[in-house]
């Protein structure tokens, strides 16, 4: 019973004895008190397109510096990172970067944004919280792309560095979340509901996958649900699923389905409504009102912008987002 | 213009004593010492290399020691159970 503790810092509130692990694998409790154990230790870094998060309304055609560390909280059979993600930090092999170099590396490499990416951040909660707030100084932007399962103080906490999140909402359903990711919706949801207030931009990534979330019923009352409760104008990215961890049984995602999606969503009143992991035209931006392609991307690749200062150049109407 | 007996040899030009250098050298073999002409050249000695060797390795276990004992940074969220 001595030296017990209780991490708060996700739903699953790890209670740990001592020298035992959390869930994530990524803290431990040491007599009596919990440590990082990835801290300063990320094992992935590099530089890429902020498109790849994905951020579509957010600083479009700039790179991200981005990074992880092993471990997670969630335990997705579908997960395209698992070797990271489902691993603990002495499997990875780890460079040493403490947040200082993290955002001398980031102006070396004129990222304009330090991506918390690949994993799920919040299992490095006190390596991003500090690389933030550093960087912030520096006017580089912070990002992360989440599973959103974090409780709440500690997100509103790291809201006040944090530009942009991109939050994977896997599913509409408590079944979904329980069975394939080890977790549960309704913190993910909140999440979505905290950052909002919080003055954080925002975008959501579906990943759609084959039997297991492509009802249509359910895709249509998570539409309702954004815009109800997030609003019309933050954008939704339906990805495509390919095989991968525990699920490779299943086939990737048809186009029809994602389509399909797509158009639910935008019926459902949502305004960006992207088709992702897919050559297509949904990559693209389209202005809401004039209905004219305002950025073309290929890939992780803007061809054109047609935004300027922040509004569509054809109709001059105001296209939300991070443009400058 | 000048003849070609006054004109300087090319190593001469850039302030080589050729002459000088051959006496120098004029030795036998047999009268070197291996050791003089060892720490003449600057190649290093066995001893010089083993006592850098030696350094190397410590300073690279020390450092490795002093990363190892980095202590780990405290999680901001938990609570004691007590």
């Amino acid at each position: 019973m001595a030296n017990k503790v209780q991490c708060e810092l996700c739903p699953n509130e790890c209670v740990l004895e001592n020298n035992q692990r959390s869930r994530c694998r990524a803290r431990m409790n040491k007599d009596g008190v919990l440590f990082s154990l990835v801290y300063g230790k990320p094992c992935a870094v590099h530089v890429d397109p902020i498109e790849k998060k994905p951020f579509y309304h957010f600083l479009p055609s700039t790179t991200a510096f981005s990074l992880a560390t092993a471990g997670c909280v969630l335990s997705c059979k579908f997960c395209q990172n698992w070797q990271i993600s489902q691993a603990g930090p002495e499997d990875t092999d780890t460079y040493d970067l403490p947040p200082d170099s993290v955002v001398r590396q980031a102006i070396f490499y004129k990222c304009r944004s330090i991506s918390y990416t690949y994993t799920e951040p919040t299992v490095f909660y006190e390596y991003m919280y500090d690389t933030a707030l550093i960087a912030r100084k520096y006017t580089i932007k912070n990002t992360m792309h989440s599973c959103g399962y974090m409780k709440e103080k500690p997100l509103r906490t790291l809201s006040k560095y944090m530009d942009a999140a991109n939050i994977d909402l896997k599913a509409f359903t408590e079944d979904f979340y329980g069975k394939i990711c080890g977790g549960s919706l309704k913190p993910v949801l909140n999440s979505l509901v905290v950052l909002k207030e919080e003055g954080v931009w925002l975008e959501i990534t579906n990943l759609v996958i084959p039997t297991l979330n492509d009802d249509m019923k359910n895709i249509k009352e998570m539409c309702r649900w954004i815009l109800k409760n997030l609003g019309p104008d933050v954008p939704v990215h339906f990805s495509r699923f390919y095989p991968s961890y525990k699920l490779t049984n299943l086939p990737p995602t048809p186009l029809e389905t994602l389509t399909e999606a797509r158009k639910a969503a935008m019926d459902a009143g949502l305004k960006f409504v992207y088709i992702g992991n897919i050559r297509h035209e949904g990559e693209s931006t389209f202005c809401p009102k004039c209905r004219k392609m305002l950025i073309e991307r290929v890939g992780y690749f803007v061809k054109l912008n047609n935004i300027s200062n922040g509004k569509c150049r054809f109709c001059g109407t105001s296209i939300a987002g991070v443009w400058s | 213009m000048g003849s070609a007996a006054s004109a300087a040899l090319p190593l001469q030009e850039y302030g080589v004593n050729m002459i000088t250098n051959l006496n120098k050298n004029k030795k036998s073999l047999s009268s070197l010492d291996s050791a003089q002409v060892v720490a003449e050249s600057g190649i290093l000695t066995r001893r010089e290399f083993l006592g850098f060797f030696l350094l190397g390795g410590m300073v690279s276990l020390f450092a490795k020691k002093v990363n190892a004992e980095q202590k780990p940074k405290e999680a901001m969220f938990w609570k004691r159970l007590d």
